[in-house]
């Protein structure tokens, strides 16, 4: 945990999450307000409508953006949206559809997945052939979403999942392909391949995205270098090691199915 | 994207951080972070975002990042110029 676990824990566990590349922050500029630059932060209603601030801009209107060039996200403030937008009672069965990374936008020029995966650092699963219905299962998905970002393969053919990387900052020679699972594998079989997979991306994965520290545009995050350095040299030990725990999970937790 | 959204909250967060420790004497462990990767559930578009919330009641956090699609990052310099930055 970064920084602030009480702020990115109430993130994590109490909102639905979305980047905004350049033009999709663009096409949905009309919806929300407002054009997000990087590290503006926006806190939506579940319909979708921007949460203000609570402070009144220079031209009488209300402030929405949060973040970078906005109000701090404080625990005070994510408690106050978490209060207003209580999540539905009971257990939510999440669905891979939210998660695909979609074969076509209604905007141009969208970030391609293997470049957001290059900007996050995070492996790649395409599914191909019929969506298996472990994935269909909640406790499963939940369990191993947020190790990969999802996308759909061709929908004809075996049913397998294609686990890769990006090039960039690979050391020279190294394979962009990880695995490629059958998906037909039961439940706890297909979980530990995907966890192998993962463990393999996170033991070589990049340190810190490019630029941010040696760019010019990086220099208000250098304040911080040091800490995010370390914390991606000890992620690298613990994937080493085999110990680090994928996103969400507990020491010793059980797989739910 | 923990490593996105942690290079953000660090940054945004660092004056209120606590004052910076000393340099560790050479025999020092190196600091861990035992739960460093912990991450949010991303979806890839707000569309997605609404059907996620619509379905759980939560609200939504977005995060913005000047990506465009060949992978470069852009800054926008005025309403009709952005720069490649990276």
């Amino acid at each position: 945990m970064l920084s602030r676990p009480e702020v990115y824990g109430r993130l994590r566990d109490g909102f639905a999450g979305v980047l905004f590349d350049f033009f999709q922050g663009q096409h949905y500029k009309g919806k929300v307000g407002v054009h997000l630059g990087t590290g503006d932060q926006l806190l939506l209603d579940p319909q979708g409508t921007p949460i203000p601030t609570g402070k009144v801009g220079k031209e009488g209107r209300p402030v929405v953006v949060y973040g970078r060039h906005g109000l701090d996200t404080t625990p005070e403030v994510l408690d106050g949206v978490l209060a207003k937008h209580p999540a539905k009672p009971g257990s939510v069965t999440l669905k891979p559809e939210w998660f695909f990374f979609p074969a076509s936008y209604p905007w141009p020029n969208p970030a391609r997945i293997e470049a957001v995966a290059q900007y996050t650092r995070t492996p790649i699963a395409v599914v191909e052939g019929p969506v298996p219905a472990t994935l269909e299962n909640s406790d499963f998905l939940r369990w191993h979403v947020r190790q990969f970002l999802w996308a759909r393969g061709k929908a004809d053919g075996p049913g397998r999942i294609l686990v890769r990387r990006v090039k960039d900052g690979l050391k020279e020679g190294a394979a962009t392909e990880l695995a490629s699972i059958d998906s037909t594998l039961p439940a706890a079989r297909l979980g530990e391949a995907l966890d192998a997979a993962w463990l393999a991306y996170m033991k070589e994965r990049p340190f810190t995205a490019r630029g941010y520290h040696e760019n010019p545009h990086g220099r208000w995050m250098r304040g911080v270098k040091d800490q995010m350095i370390g914390e991606d040299e000890s992620i690298r030990r613990q994937a080493v090691a085999g110990t680090l725990l994928p996103p969400g999970r507990k020491a010793g937790e059980k797989a739910p199915y | 994207m923990r490593s996105l959204i942690g290079v953000f909250l660090a940054a945004l967060t660092a004056g209120a951080a606590a004052p910076a420790e000393a340099p560790a004497a050479k025999q020092d462990p190196p600091k861990e972070y035992p739960n460093a990767f912990a991450e949010l559930f991303w979806v890839p578009t707000y569309e997605q975002a609404l059907r996620m919330a619509e379905a759980t009641g939560r609200p939504i956090f977005v995060m913005g990042y000047s990506l465009v699609g060949d992978g470069s990052t852009y800054t926008k310099t005025s309403d009709e110029d952005c720069r490649g930055v990276f």
